[in-house]
């Protein structure tokens, strides 16, 4: 794991290499290898210093995960951590200089392999990064990093790094302080390492001293302030577990020496990993996305990428994709109804780019060469050469066929077609033009820089050579695809419709709204159903629903929490022109200068005579996800529940801790999902009614759901009960 | 109580303003406490050698408040060595817990003579000086849901709908009752001027009444807590306990709550036994104490129970009940508690309250008994209840009726 060499002037080079996979981690090989090689390093006195290095593209990214899913014990994993930790320890108080030549990402476990050394140097490339992300997973730092980062920069600054799982670039680094130097390249990285060396003065890093130093320590007034902030700060409905047990790390450490906050760091890192919070994140953020990006990676890899994408519709979804695509080099055009609107369209694609400059992400040669991938149009001419194009345009099925229709004739033979539409049944939308197999869905979630999941949606004609080709793509945007089978509303749109339905109802029902909304953000979603509502826009709703009225034909919605969402978003659009967020009225008001407020039409709806509970219209939100989600899988929308899961968290904000729809599921047991689905639909009605596919589970005694091996095929087969 | 104990005397110092040109602001805690000691051993003929303990309220101790001021105190005024002394802390009823203390030792027999008290000098050692794991731990302070006391004050007028008015009223109320009883001279009894040594007095009244308090010149204040609230993010710690409120209104401000002050008072508390020992007379005698905890995020509401408490072991109701005196930490603390317990306004802090005079915490509770005593004399009455909400959700009270 980790490669020696000892050069002539006694000092040891150890080069980490992860001979397993393809980047380095800190598991057990390592920590065993690392463990024997600082008992002898320190026993050795001939030795002049050490210097760490990497013999792989990243210096060590983290701790291999797998341990914390698989930990029965959490005293297991305190163990693991206070190895780590003393080791570390002991190359910091052996007497020799300790050298990290970070000559790649230095990330979670091996940034504090190198906050305990004396020394850090890193080669400033782009590519870089440092940082503590431990967080992002409902997990925290474990090799020390809570006391190190602290004492090494203050504890205001370590803060957000430690919090919210910054990671900066090795310029960055510098400034700020947590590395010592920059190197252009590998050999200056070395040769700095090795002057520090050479000249080092029994410099021990005086931590204790730095601790009771800062101005914001917790023994004084100004300390006690800022933790009581901060912990508000992290209180919130709905927040997560991490942040907090890391604050507390951070304020219990300070208080003692760094030994002894050690062992604190340990006994919370322990807790976290262990926690059911934090293996659901894990399970779903980590392992369903990697899983969800190298699905059929084998024909992924050989199959042809676009050229060139035509994007049809300049709003903020078509400008989005657009700057998506040139960001990785691909080429576009985008159409408007004229050429004003393509040239708003690449205006924004520009603005986008220039937050990116701003934020020292991008520099303005970069935008200046993505730009110029950029080229506008008022007509479907220019869209011949496309190889891929792309419809976003309103939610509306006659218009989209009707652009469709028009756009037909300027199409190359072999082009494939895609509409960016959240809900509309893409069988619906093609016409006899089009080739089936070439036609499909590719819905981007807004905003497309910040949202990372892509639904990919297949018809029953689909190509596979085509879907490879369009999985590939949305790869090579750095995005998450999950594949899904063709019907209405796909999969992320029809549960996530059901988040707001449901609220809206309750609404109707009489219901307090602040109730509603304060049950959706102690769920942990990131805002509340109507907070959402306001932002996707009540237009959006009401088309959705109108358009799925159209579908079910002469019934209309004959589901009544639909129904009478489709009244309300109806009567606010058309009575109060209330259509959102965008128009600064929807069931909020959003005044200039203030914070949004409930508005009143939107009380109008209260009756004091019915009351809910927090916690029950908590239930109802969730389990009417959990109810629809279900329904999908049986009806063989999705092709596995790990897709489902990953869905849930990177497309509708569903709470993180609770792993996703499915993973919800298998927590609470499927016999628990059932009786609470039956409990629900006792008293609130059929739309809560357990799917057919939840008893066949049971009956074959599943207790909780498998990803399918099968592709295209659904993921359960529907038994009578 | 079922054996009975007396308030024999009790003296206060005027409230100096809490700030560095507060009249008070130069008098040492530990002076203005030995101080109070003095004056009132001074005008009473009890021998010294008879008192037995000194227990002093007193909330922010460190420093020049730390290391028992009361014993300090008790040996600076000169008194007996023979005389011991308790500093203790209950947060702003620390004064009442002080009277508490004393009387739950007299009533069980274990005491016969304590001069119960506090002294709090809040322009010298600021509130919040001493720190404490409910605002600061983490780990503590989000699992009790911790929000500063301005906060919870605010989260109770939300919930209970009172507007910027209603509590500015009640302040206009207190400023205008106590600076009526200035003019009046209806403290005289208990209020003793501090003086140094040269004879000069620093202060003989209740600074920080101002009789030109209007609701316009309120009107001007701007709310103190909507940053703590909406920046730092207090607002949805309180949101999330009580999940029916979208935002907290956020009303209070210097005006409508409590200032911070100096002041220290000492009270004779002391058995039947003494009584006839030493030929002397009560003033009161406690009826009955109760304290209780509450919910700690609305914090400002345990008086409630505490009152209720109170009342039942004195076997009395609200309608027997002469006087009150409700500790004015802010206006929604007293409008919610005679609104939830339908308490006449007319019997509420008739003289006026912490709005206006001020709240020298470890000390106010004391005080409060000093001045209902005085007030229940000057109209013939004989029931009062005294009763403050305390940090991190208690509630104290205390019935006391005057004559033997």
């Amino acid at each position: 794991m980790i490669n020696i060499q000892k050069t002539e002037s006694d000092i040891i080079t150890l080069s980490i290499e992860n001979k397993d996979g393809d980047v380095n981690v800190i598991n057990e090989k390592f920590l065993t290898h690392f463990e024997t090689l600082v008992e002898e390093i320190t026993r050795d006195d001939s030795t002049k210093g050490l210097i760490f290095t990497s013999a792989k593209k990243d210096f060590l990214v983290g701790a291999d995960l797998d341990f914390f899913i698989s930990a029965e014990n959490p005293l297991d994993i305190y163990k693991l951590s206070r190895r780590l930790q003393k080791n570390l320890r002991s190359l910091e108080k052996w007497g020799k200089p300790v050298v990290a030549a970070i000559n790649g990402s230095a990330l979670g476990g091996g940034f504090e392999l190198a906050l305990a050394c004396h020394y850090r140097v890193v080669i400033n490339h782009h590519s870089i990064k440092l940082g503590l992300p431990e967080v992002t997973l409902g997990l925290m730092p474990g090799g020390g990093g809570t006391q190190r980062l602290p004492r090494l920069i203050g504890i205001e600054k370590s803060l957000p790094y430690l919090l919210k799982g910054k990671s900066v670039s090795p310029q960055k680094a510098r400034e700020q302080g947590l590395v010592h130097a920059l190197a252009e390249n590998q050999s200056e990285l070395i040769e700095k390492a090795k002057a520090f060396i050479e000249q080092f003065n029994s410099s021990e890093i005086d931590h204790e001293k730095k601790a009771t130093a800062d101005p914001h320590s917790p023994r004084g007034k100004a300390g006690q302030n800022l933790f009581a902030a901060m912990t508000a700060s992290l209180s919130y409905p709905g927040a997560t577990k991490a942040p907090l047990k890391i604050l507390s790390s951070v304020y219990e450490g300070m208080l003692v020496p760094l030994e002894r906050g050690c062992e604190i760091e340990a006994r919370y890192f322990a807790e976290l990993a262990h926690s059911p919070q934090s293996n659901n994140m894990i399970r779903t953020l980590f392992y369903g996305v990697n899983n969800c990006k190298k699905q059929f990676s084998s024909f992924t890899e050989s199959a042809a990428p676009f050229k060139k994408v035509g994007i049809i519709g300049g709003g903020i979804m078509g400008s989005g994709i657009a700057g998506a695509c040139v960001s990785e080099g691909i080429e576009v055009v985008i159409k408007d109804l004229d050429l004003t609107g393509a040239e708003f369209s690449k205006n924004n694609v520009s603005q986008k780019f220039n937050k990116l400059i701003k934020r020292g992400v991008l520099t303005e040669e970069q935008k200046e060469r993505a730009l110029g991938l950029v080229s506008t149009t008022d007509s479907f001419e220019d869209f011949s050469t496309c190889d891929l194009i792309i419809e976003a345009t309103y939610e509306d099925s006659e218009l989209k066929k009707s652009i469709f229709k028009e756009l037909a004739p300027f199409c190359r033979e072999d082009v494939v077609v895609a509409s960016n539409t959240s809900s509309l049944p893409i069988i619906n939308l093609m016409s006899e033009d089009y080739k089936p197999e070439n036609f499909l869905g590719i819905h981007f979630f807004s905003p497309v820089e910040q949202m990372p999941l892509v639904e990919v949606i297949k018809t029953s004609k689909s190509d596979r050579d085509t879907l490879f080709r369009v999985l590939k793509f949305v790869k090579d945007l750095s995005k998450v695809p999950i594949i899904v089978n063709d019907s209405f509303g796909f999969f992320t749109t029809r549960v996530f419709t059901r988040y707001i339905v449901e609220a809206v109802h309750a609404l109707y029902q009489g219901h307090c709204a602040t109730i509603i909304e304060n049950a959706g953000r102690d769920l942990g979603f990131p805002l509340g159903p109507l907070e959402i509502a306001d932002e996707v826009s009540l237009n959006l709703i009401r088309s959705i629903l109108g358009e799925k009225a159209k579908i079910n034909g002469v019934d209309g919605l004959t589901d009544i929490s639909e129904k009478n969402t489709y009244i309300v978003a109806n009567s606010l659009i058309s009575k109060h022109s209330r259509l959102g967020k965008k128009s600064k009225k929807g069931f909020y008001d959003y005044p200039a200068k203030e914070s949004k407020l409930l508005s009143e039409e939107t009380k109008r709806y209260r009756n004091s005579e019915v009351q809910i509970g927090l916690e029950q219209m908590k239930e109802r939100l969730l389990f009417i996800q959990i109810k629809e989600a279900l329904s999908c899988l049986e009806e063989g929308i999705l092709s596995s529940a790990t897709e489902g899961d990953v869905a849930s968290l990177l497309g509708w904000g569903f709470p993180p801790e609770l792993g996703g729809v499915f993973t919800y599921c298998n927590e609470i047991g499927l016999q628990e999902t059932l009786d609470k689905l039956l409990e629900l639909e006792k008293d609130y009605g059929p739309r809560f009614s357990p799917p057919k596919v939840l008893k066949s589970l049971l009956n074959k005694n599943y207790e909780i759901i498998h990803d399918a091996d099968e592709f295209f095929k659904p993921i359960a087969t529907i038994e009578e009960s | 109580m079922n054996t009975p104990v007396y308030i024999y005397d009790s003296v206060r110092t005027p409230r100096g303003k809490g700030k560095s040109d507060g009249s008070l602001h130069i008098v040492r805690p530990v002076t203005l406490a030995s101080f109070a000691l003095k004056s009132l051993t001074d005008r009473q003929s009890i021998p010294l050698e008879r008192i037995e303990d000194v227990i002093f309220g007193c909330v922010t101790q460190i420093g020049e408040q730390g290391g028992c001021i009361a014993k300090a105190a008790t040996l600076y005024a000169g008194l007996p060595y023979s005389v011991a002394a308790q500093t203790l802390n209950r947060f702003c009823g620390s004064g009442l817990e002080a009277i508490g203390h004393a009387a739950a030792k007299i009533g069980s027999g274990m005491n016969d003579l304590i001069i119960a008290g506090g002294v709090e000098s809040m322009s010298r050692v600021p509130m919040g000086d001493d720190g404490g794991p409910m605002m600061s731990d983490p780990d503590v302070s989000s699992s009790i849901g911790f929000i500063p006391q301005g906060i919870s004050a605010d989260l109770i007028a939300t919930l209970r709908g009172y507007g910027r008015r209603d509590l500015d009223q009640w302040a206009v109320r207190s400023h205008q009752r106590a600076s009526h009883a200035q003019e009046q001279n209806y403290f005289r009894k208990s209020l003793i001027p501090v003086k140094d040594k040269l004879g000069q007095s620093y202060l003989s009244y209740d600074e920080m009444v101002r009789s030109s308090t209007t609701m316009e010149s309120l009107a001007k204040l701007t709310p103190s807590f909507s940053l703590l609230g909406e920046k730092y993010g207090f607002d949805k710690v309180a949101i999330k306990k009580y999940p029916e409120l979208e935002k907290i209104f956020h009303l209070h401000h210097a005006g409508n709550s409590s200032s911070m002050v100096d002041g220290a008072a000492a009270i004779y508390i002391g058995s039947e036994k003494i009584q006839k020992e030493l030929n002397i007379t009560p003033r009161a005698r406690i009826r009955s104490y109760a304290i209780t905890g509450s919910e700690p995020t609305i914090m400002l509401t345990g008086l409630i129970p505490a009152t209720q408490m109170a009342l039942k072991k004195a076997d009395l109701t609200i309608d027997d009940v002469d006087l009150f005196e409700i500790n004015e930490a802010f206006a929604s603390v007293v409008l919610n508690t005679m609104d939830q317990l339908k308490i006449p306004e007319e019997k509420v802090n008739v003289n006026g309250g912490a709005i206006a005079l001020g709240h020298p915490l470890g000390a106010t509770g004391a005080m409060l008994v000093s001045s209902l005593i005085d007030e229940l004399e000057r109209i013939d009455k004989r029931i009062g209840l005294v009763t403050l909400c305390i940090g991190g959700g208690m509630g104290i009270a205390m019935v006391i009726e005057r004559g033997s």
